[in-house]
This record gives structure tokens, sequence and C-alpha cells, in this order.
């Protein structure tokens, strides 16, 4: 404590212990028995999903020794109560999940969206054509059912990361047969085209 | 700095960090919003960067008493015959 430059580097770094023990605490408090939507215990750190549906289909195709599906979907949820002082932002994120005879279980992200914590979190997606397409393992689509699950992952500022996933499923049936985007495109029900032979 | 100054330097500096990182985290807690503790916080370390690094003069009121030249070397002569 003799010189300046002892003293800054004492008081600097005893400060960054400080913080250091701050952001401890805070981490504890994001426990959800401790705080749940705005400091309230009560209410508990999750979103409101309203609504998650399939829309309207584009297409179903072979590519090479893959089926892909292509459609929009309608999500509308409320991620205000997701988030308290501790939460720096909410990754969402929609997940086809279907059966099929290779898999008991696939999940494929279809959509996704950052929400931090300054932005608007009330999400209104009508007919969004979805990011990524339904890729399946090999050509067997057709038919499927298929659940879409919207999935979050709360990142707090100083904590564990959780996943979460709503209660509300949209359920939908893809058609027996390939679809294709450019005869969906005419309308009038969609006309269906026959399993390509190179598949 | 002496060092009764050092002391009270250290000491103030652990006091301020404490008390305005206790003060941001709850302010924040109830507010919601760690950004504002983060800067309650940094109000404090610039507080204590400004009151405790420099060598202020109230950090000087207790000067080392050194000892006087002449009394060393009264007592250096008999010290030599001894040894």
């Amino acid at each position: 404590m003799h010189t300046v430059w002892v003293r800054l580097n004492a008081v600097v770094f005893f400060s960054l212990s400080v913080l250091l023990t701050l952001a401890l605490l805070a981490s504890f408090t994001a426990h959800p028995l401790i705080l749940g939507h705005n400091g309230n215990p009560d209410q508990p750190l999750q979103p409101i999903i309203n609504r998650i549906k399939m829309s309207s289909l584009r297409s179903l195709r072979p590519h090479g020794s893959v089926d892909r599906a292509l459609f929009s979907i309608d999500l509308n949820a409320d991620f205000t109560p997701a988030f308290h002082w501790n939460v720096k932002q909410v990754f969402v994120f929609v997940v086809a999940e279907f059966q099929t005879k290779q898999n008991r279980l696939n999940q494929v992200v279809l959509w996704d969206k950052i929400i931090e914590a300054d932005d608007k979190k009330i999400i209104n997606e009508k007919n969004t054509i979805i990011k990524y397409s339904l890729i399946s393992q090999s050509t067997d689509l057709r038919g499927v059912d298929v659940e879409l699950k919207v999935y979050w992952d709360t990142m707090p500022i100083t904590s564990t990361m959780t996943m979460g996933v709503g209660e509300e499923v949209g359920r939908f049936t893809l058609p027996s047969d390939y679809v294709s985007k450019a005869e969906k495109g005419k309308e009038g029900g969609g006309t269906k085209r026959k399993k390509r032979s190179s598949t | 700095m002496d060092f009764k100054g050092m002391a009270l330097s250290e000491l103030l500096f652990y006091y301020i960090c404490i008390v305005s990182g206790a003060i941001g985290w709850i302010y924040g807690f109830v507010h919601q919003s760690f950004l504002q503790t983060f800067y309650i916080w940094a109000c404090g370390l610039g507080v204590s960067v400004v009151l405790c690094v420099p060598d202020w003069p109230f950090f000087n009121r207790n000067p080392v008493k050194w000892l006087d030249k002449s009394v060393l070397e009264g007592k250096s002569k008999p010290s030599k015959k001894t040894s």
C-alpha cells in the first residue's frame, strides 16, 4: 500500500471480487424456487404458448436419398413471463418430432428466434415459411404424423442454462404422396406426383 | 503516505466497495435489472479509486518519526566495543 500502483491494484481487484460475489448471489436467485417472472416466486418463469400449428404445406419432395418437406407455420407465444433480472436472452426454436421405421424419435429444428431482454417478447408468426426444411434421414416422410413443439433455452447473465418445452403441440400428417412446390403454386388442392424412380 | 494512512486507505476502500455492492445488488433486485447493480458497483469502484489511491494529505497525519542521527551514532559506539 506504499505506492499509487499497489493501491490501485488493491482497489480494482478487491472490487472485482465484490462484483464476483454479487454475480454469484444473482445466480442463486435464478433458481426457480426463488425467483419467477418479475421477481415474483408465485409466477412461474415460463412463456405462454398460445398457438403452434402447421398452416400450409409448400412441398414434400425427395432430394437424392432423403425426403424434404417445406411448409409454413403459425406461432403465437408470449415470452414476457420467461424473463427476470438474470435472464440475458431466450433462444426459441420450433422442433418437429416424428417417428420413422429407422428411428423411434426424430427431432428436426424448423425455425428459431433469439429474444433478448430488451426486445419485444411477443411472437406472432402467421403463415411463416420455416427457416430450415424438414429433412428426414431417408425417403420415409410420406404419411408421417408430425408433432410441432416449441422449445426454449433460457440464457442467464450468471447461472446455468436451462431448457424448456411448451405443452402446446401442433399435430399434422404429411401427405401420403409427394407434393411439388410448382404444382402447389397453381393451387386447386395441390396436384400430387408419383414418387421418383431414382429413389 | 504514512503507515496509519495506509491502514485507513485500505479500510476505506473495503467498506466503500462492499457497501456500494450491497446497495447495488438490493437496488437491482428490487428493480429487476442487473445493469443497475453493475452501475452502482462501478460508482463504488470510482469513488474508492479517487479517494484511496492518490496520496491525499489526510493520509499523512501521523508521519514516521525517525531516530535522530546523533542518537544512532551514540549507540553504535558502545555496541561495537561489546561485540
